[in-house]
């Protein structure tokens, strides 16, 4: 399921600040790994792309698909064996803590019990991400992590 | 770092040579490479998904439970195609081809769907790929939907954009079938997504 974050500003309850934030949290990664994967190789880099023709059995389209593609290949070859994140590292030892234990084995037993729940309930959630429905079934996901995350505020 | 032109002296061949073999070890390491390092990626077993939430769970300022990943779009710039150049000029005022991409706890990319002309949407995309229909909506995770990238040729899109098809390759079969839980999780996403 996609959360969507809503633009922060006037009017926003704290609430929605707050998940805004949380979310915000999570979501940077996706931006680090592209600002990565780009300053990595710079081709992609800007406004301007670089020129390939049609040829070679592939048109222009299909070489600026499969060059991004290996791009993103060689991206987490990189990361998956150079091993350049050194926050991995801090966030593990992070992991320690006994407050952290028992937050983990109630997502353990959350997790369970929204399995069994879905499992119970059928699948009536649209098959559009376009359609009003899909919007409205992510709203209410998302109204449902604000309130998770609005509760267990310390 | 060199162009076309200084390695084509350098080895005392053609720049075309040059090109054709630029292009040959991209294709190669697209084939040989993509299963293992982007299609693996993808928290099918209940084990890997559980790893990937509790990042999340308890990551400093996240706090959601049951999240996979984050997802995005991202425009790779092209210069301006001679056909139907109005599709590809994206919001941003330039030309580009869109993908959409879910990204990993390590920050590594673990699918990616895309090739569509930049000047459609994120939703686009999540609206022909097979993300959307067959894992989103909590129907049984492991379903291998990682062909997105090389087929987009299918569904709506935005009036006249053209989209780019790279012929499907043969997959290896799924080793994660025996994992038939129901599991409702989640992805980080922006303002452009449902």
């Amino acid at each position: 399921m996609t959360i969507v974050e809503r633009g922060a500003g006037a009017g926003l309850s704290d609430k929605w600040t707050y998940y805004n934030l949380h979310l915000s949290n999570g979501r940077v990664l996706v931006e680090q790994a592209f600002g990565i994967s780009k300053q990595r190789w710079r081709v992609f880099l800007g406004k301007t792309g670089v020129t390939y023709r049609d040829g070679f059995g592939m048109t222009r389209d299909q070489k600026y698909i499969l060059a991004w593609r290996v791009a993103c290949i060689l991206h987490n070859v990189a990361v998956t064996h150079l091993s350049m994140d050194h926050d991995d590292q801090e966030f593990e030892d992070e992991l320690q803590t006994d407050a952290e234990r028992v937050r983990l084995e109630e997502l353990a037993e959350r997790m369970a019990q929204r399995a069994s729940e879905v499992a119970s309930a059928p699948n009536k959630f649209p098959t559009d991400p376009t359609t009003a429905s899909a919007l409205e079934a992510g709203k209410v996901r998302r109204e449902e992590v604000c309130e998770a995350l609005w509760g267990a505020r310390s | 770092m060199d162009t076309t032109h200084s390695i084509a002296s350098k080895f005392d061949i053609g720049e075309a040579t040059v090109d054709s073999a630029y292009w040959t070890v991209l294709a190669a390491i697209d084939k040989t490479l993509y299963d293992e390092y982007i299609d693996r990626l993808w928290p099918f077993s209940s084990a890997a998904r559980d790893e990937a939430a509790q990042f999340f769970y308890t990551r400093k300022g996240c706090g959601i439970d049951n999240v996979l990943g984050s997802i995005d779009g991202v425009h790779i710039p092209i210069t301006a195609p001679a056909e139907h150049a109005d599709d590809y000029y994206n919001f941003k005022k330039w030309h580009s081809i869109l993908f959409l991409h879910c990204v990993d706890s390590r920050r590594r990319h673990m699918y990616i769907a895309g090739g569509v002309a930049g000047a459609s949407g994120d939703t686009t995309i999540l609206s022909v790929c097979k993300l959307w229909k067959k894992i989103a909506w909590m129907i049984p995770a492991p379903v291998r939907a990682m062909e997105d990238n090389n087929m987009m040729g299918a569904g709506r899109v935005k009036r006249h954009a053209r989209l780019c098809i790279i012929p499907p390759r043969t997959r290896i079969p799924t080793l994660h079938t025996s994992s038939h839980i129901f599991f409702q999780f989640r992805l980080l996403g922006d303002g452009g997504l449902p």
